[in-house]
C-alpha cells in the first residue's frame, strides 16, 4: 500500500502482510498518486514541475 | 526503485490533486488544480499528451472503462470524459464543492463527495451518468476520498471529522453504516478487492486496514463485526493523501 505525504514529502510503502514498510523521498506538497500498471506509482509534485515516475512500485 | 521525471507544463507554483489511470488507452488523467484543467500523460511514452481546459479547481479524478470522471471543486460540477477521445461527454450538477469520486460502470453512475458550504451540509451524491438519476445523503463531516466494492453494490467514505468510515448501498444510498476510525483524520482510501479489504490513511498518522466484505453478512443490522488493524506510518500532524493499493 502506496501512501503518499504532503509534508516533508515521501512515499511510504506498507506491506500489510508483514507491517514493514519502506519510505521514498518525492518533494514537499506531493500528495497524490496513480498507480500505472503493473509496477509504476506516478507521484504529482508541483515542486517537479510534473510527475515523478517510480518504476518498481 | 528508480524515478524519472515527466513535466507537465504551466506548473510553476502550482497545485496537483488526484490522479487516476486507465487501462485502456494506458493514460494517466490529473487533476490540475490551479489552472483549471485536466492533464493527461501516456503511460506507454511517458510523455505529457494534452491539457484539456474548463475543469474549475478539477480536484477528484476517477478513471474506468474507458470513462473518466472529474469533479470539478470550483464549479460545483462533475465532468464525464472519453478517455481515448478527450472529448467531455457530459457535465452533471453536483453539491457545492464536490471533492472525493468514484465510478460505477454497471450501473452507469458516478458517486462524489461534496464538502458544502455555509448553507450546504456535506453530502455524498449518486448520479445518473445518462438519464437524470440522483440519489444523495446528509454526510456527519467533511468527506474525503470514496471508493466502491468489487461487486460495485456498495460505496465506503472517508469522513475526516469525526475520522470514521461511512458505508452505503449503491445506487439508493441506503443500509448506512458508520464505522470510527482508531486514528484522526481519516483521508486517503484505497480497496483491495480480491481480499475484501479497505485501507484508510489518516492524517493522525495510522493507516488502518478494515476487512470491508463483513458489513453486508453482518446479523443484527448494526455495527458489523468487522478486523480493523492500524499501522503507525507517520508521526501526528503529518498529511496523509489518497493511497495506492498494489495487489
Amino acid at each position: 500500500v502506496h501512501v503518499a505525504i504532503e509534508d516533508p514529502g515521501l512515499i511510504q510503502t506498507v506491506d500489510p502482510l508483514t507491517g514493514s514498510s519502506t519510505q521514498f523521498i518525492t518533494a514537499k506538497g506531493a500528495k497524490t498518486t496513480a498507480l500505472v500498471e503493473p509496477d509504476r506509482l506516478y507521484v504529482f509534485s508541483p515542486l517537479q514541475k510534473g510527475v515523478l515516475d517510480l518504476k518498481g512500485a | 526503485v528508480t524515478a524519472d521525471t515527466i513535466g507537465i507544463p504551466n506548473s510553476l507554483g502550482t497545485s496537483f490533486d488526484h490522479g487516476a489511470f486507465e487501462p485502456d488507452p494506458r493514460r494517466v488523467f490529473n487533476a490540475h488544480t490551479a489552472r483549471n484543467c485536466l492533464e493527461v500523460v501516456d503511460a506507454d511514452t511517458n510523455r505529457h499528451l494534452a491539457t484539456l481546459q474548463g475543469f474549475p479547481g478539477a480536484a477528484g479524478v476517477v478513471a474506468g472503462k474507458g470513462s473518466v470522471l472529474v469533479a470539478n471543486r470550483g464549479g460545483g460540477s462533475m465532468a464525464w470524459v472519453d478517455a481515448r477521445t478527450l472529448e467531455t461527454r457530459t457535465v452533471l450538477n453536483t453539491g457545492p464543492r464536490p471533492n472525493g469520486a468514484a465510478i460505477v460502470s454497471s450501473l452507469q453512475v458516478a458517486v462524489v463527495a461534496c464538502i458544502g458550504d455555509d448553507t450546504h451540509a456535506p453530502q455524498l451524491q449518486v448520479l445518473g451518468l445518462e438519464g437524470d438519476r440522483r440519489w444523495s445523503v446528509d454526510l456527519p463531516g467533511r468527506p474525503r476520498w470514496c471508493v466502491v466494492d468489487a461487486k460495485e453494490e456498495r460505496v465506503f467514505l472517508a469522513i475526516r471529522n469525526p475520522s470514521m468510515e461511512f458505508a452505503a448501498n449503491l445506487p439508493e444510498l441506503n443500509a448506512i453504516q458508520h464505522w470510527p476510525l482508531p486514528s484522526d483524520g481519516a483521508h486517503g482510501m484505497d480497496i483491495n478487492h480480491a481480499a475484501d479489504l479497505l485501507y484508510v490513511a489518516c492524517d493522525g498518522g495510522s493507516l488502518v486496514e478494515v476487512m470491508s466484505g463483513l458489513d453486508k453478512r453482518s446479523a443484527n443490522g448494526r455495527s458489523p463485526v468487522f478486523r480493523m488493524r492500524p499501522f503507525i506510518i507517520r508521526q501526528v500532524g503529518s498529511c496523509m493523501s489518497p493511497l495506492k493499493i498494489r495487489g
